[in-house]
């Protein structure tokens, strides 16, 4: 049985074990405390994993927002209380001049739901340093309420992904531009959801955006020994991984992409990403 | 011989097949008891076969009496636990006193060697020092099992050629000799000898001596086996210390065994777990069980959404 408040937990979850990496030095974000609920050390192979995980999705959406085009967009599914929007923001702010440290113009469209979206608004209501990120002039240029956050850059919105037809209307209606490139990011998002109900968000945004590329990291193998004991773990902890039986195998990812409308699909185990893809000596230290 | 007098063992053993914990009072006597006959076991125990060696447990109570009735109740069998049997199960507590228990009363049908869990500092961490302040709502039991774990002996010969110890080897030791002599009466350091055996890796790409990926011990390769084996006159080695999905793995050539004991580990791994029957000639049989069925085990009251093992989510 799939708990809303289960799912949502899942994000409290994350962030505390992406704090636990930040406070033992695997990577900076000065952001991530402000939304911790608890500090809690976490052993190594989960600050480890985390790592990979941050690494790799930092990777792609770094080298898609300096790659060719003046204005990109970045929609991030189930962002929790993903701190994204601010370090970019940051790292703009401290090297403006600099092309190489700084990033193209980029709009940032976050969805959750509604209950994450309260509680990341009221968080970063209540710090200053997150609300200049976001604007300077908070009165005239952001409109903040029970529907969520806009601002000129970041917008933050509460959906229920189940309706790819809300999904479109909340985006389109927040000032998305279908025709500028675009990436999507589904962190441990779409296989919570069944997979008619994920699928069509994958086709939607094929369909819709021709410029534009999507990032999924999600749970695989359900039926191994190890995926079997997981699979009836996070079902008896409200969670259950809905879509992980319909594709079980990187190959059978890739095919579902291709399937929905992509153009190509590359995927790949976090192992490999591991040791084959992040930088050797950051994994070393 | 009476090590046991004034502690009533067999009520004891009775008392924890039934999943109870002792009082207190009863664990501060044991380990007191227990110290007693510990400190006169060497650092390198004679073993005789046959004998029936058990690797990792961690916590894991139900699987423990798994193993009695798959391997056979001890004294009826001779029995060589590996290390590493408390932390990260539910039932630290529980596993480690009845092992002390049947030690204590069956002192040449059982040897217990000291893990990489059997430390202070890993017990603060890994689940023993909270699941005492949760049972008995102080850390004394805590303090007589971890000065208890600091007597626990590092390695056994079992006939003059199988090699048992938790870990692996050091590049500091070649002769058997060389760990007869130290003083094993300590907590585990952060580095030197001792620690090589208790926190070792094989490490079946390279030949020598590496660094390790943990943050103790080194890695190891066949040279270093075939080494250490020949200039012992050993032919074998067992340990455990590394989680294996089919419960055990034979590396370079058959000369290395790890065991692993702990089914569906840490709850979550799906794993099979084994155990390593060494016959009176010194043949090889491993045993391999699954977990304990869920039916037959005690599932703590615990919160399941904070105290369910760790996914990426």
């Amino acid at each position: 049985m799939s708990s809303e408040t289960a799912v949502i937990g899942t994000n409290d979850d994350a962030t505390t074990c992406k704090y636990s990496c930040v406070q033992k030095g695997y990577w900076t974000d000065p952001y991530v405390l402000f939304f911790c609920k608890e500090t809690i050390k976490r052993p190594p192979l989960i600050n480890r994993g985390y790592y990979s995980r941050v690494a790799v999705i930092n990777a792609l959406m770094r080298e898609f927002l300096k790659s060719n085009g003046e204005h990109k967009q970045l929609v991030i599914l189930g962002a929790g209380f993903d701190t994204t929007y601010f370090q970019l923001k940051k790292a703009n702010a401290i090297e403006p001049e600099d092309e190489s440290a700084g990033y193209k113009r980029f709009d940032i469209y976050e969805v959750d739901l509604p209950e994450v979206v309260h509680k990341k608004r009221m968080i970063i209501n209540k710090q200053a340093e997150l609300k200049n990120l976001i604007s300077t002039e908070w009165d005239t240029q952001v409109r903040s309420d029970a529907n969520g956050l806009h601002s000129p850059n970041y917008h933050l919105m509460s959906v229920d992904l189940h309706s790819v037809q809300k999904l479109n209307d909340t985006l389109v209606q927040a000032g998305i531009n279908k025709s500028l490139p675009t990436m999507f990011i589904s962190e441990c998002v779409l296989v919570y959801l069944k997979p008619e109900y994920s699928d069509e968000i994958v086709r939607w945004s094929a369909r819709e955006f021709p410029t534009s590329g999507f990032a999924t990291y999600e749970q695989i193998r359900p039926n191994d020994p190890f995926g079997m004991v997981m699979m009836d773990n996070l079902e008896k902890r409200g969670c259950p991984l809905l879509g992980a039986r319909a594709y079980p195998t990187l190959d059978s990812q890739m095919k579902r992409y291709v399937s929905l409308g992509w153009k190509s699909c590359e995927a790949l185990d976090m192992l490999d990403i591991y040791n084959r893809i992040l930088d050797s000596k950051e994994v070393q230290r | 011989m009476n090590n046991s007098s004034g502690l009533n063992l067999n009520r004891y053993i009775e008392q924890l097949h039934k999943c109870e914990i002792l009082s207190e009072s009863s664990v501060r006597e044991l380990c007191s008891k227990l110290k007693e006959h510990l400190i006169d076991e060497p650092n390198v125990v004679s073993v005789q076969a046959p004998v029936t060696v058990v690797g990792d447990v961690q916590g894991q109570f139900y699987d423990l009496l798994e193993i009695f009735r798959v391997g056979g109740a001890c004294p009826d069998v001779n029995y060589l636990f590996l290390g590493s049997f408390t932390n990260r199960g539910l039932f630290s507590v529980e596993t480690v006193t009845l092992l002390l228990c049947l030690k204590l009363k069956w002192p040449s049908r059982i040897t217990l060697l000291r893990g990489s869990h059997e430390s202070r500092a890993l017990t603060q961490v890994y689940g023993l020092y909270s699941e005492c302040m949760r049972k008995y709502g102080n850390p004394n039991v805590w303090n007589y099992l971890t000065n208890l774990f600091d007597y626990l002996p590092v390695c056994a010969v079992i006939d003059d050629k199988i090699f048992a110890v938790h870990g692996g080897l050091s590049p500091e030791i070649s002769c058997l000799d060389q760990i007869r002599v130290m003083n094993r009466f300590i907590e585990i350091a952060p580095e030197g000898p001792l620690t090589d055996l208790i926190w070792s890796d094989p490490d079946p790409e390279h030949e020598g001596f590496g660094y390790s990926n943990r943050n103790a011990g080194c890695s190891f390769g066949f040279t270093s086996v075939q080494r250490f084996l020949q200039g012992n006159r050993l032919d074998h080695i067992v340990r455990g210390h590394q989680l294996c999905m089919d419960g055990y793995q034979v590396l370079f050539d058959k000369k290395l065994s790890t065991i692993w004991s702990a089914p569906n580990y840490g709850y979550r791994c799906g794993n099979v777990g084994s155990i390593l029957e060494i016959s009176e000639f010194l043949t090889k049989h491993y045993n391999t069980f699954l977990a304990c069925p869920d039916a037959e085990r005690d599932i703590p009251d615990i919160d399941l959404l904070k105290d369910m093992p760790d996914y990426f989510v």
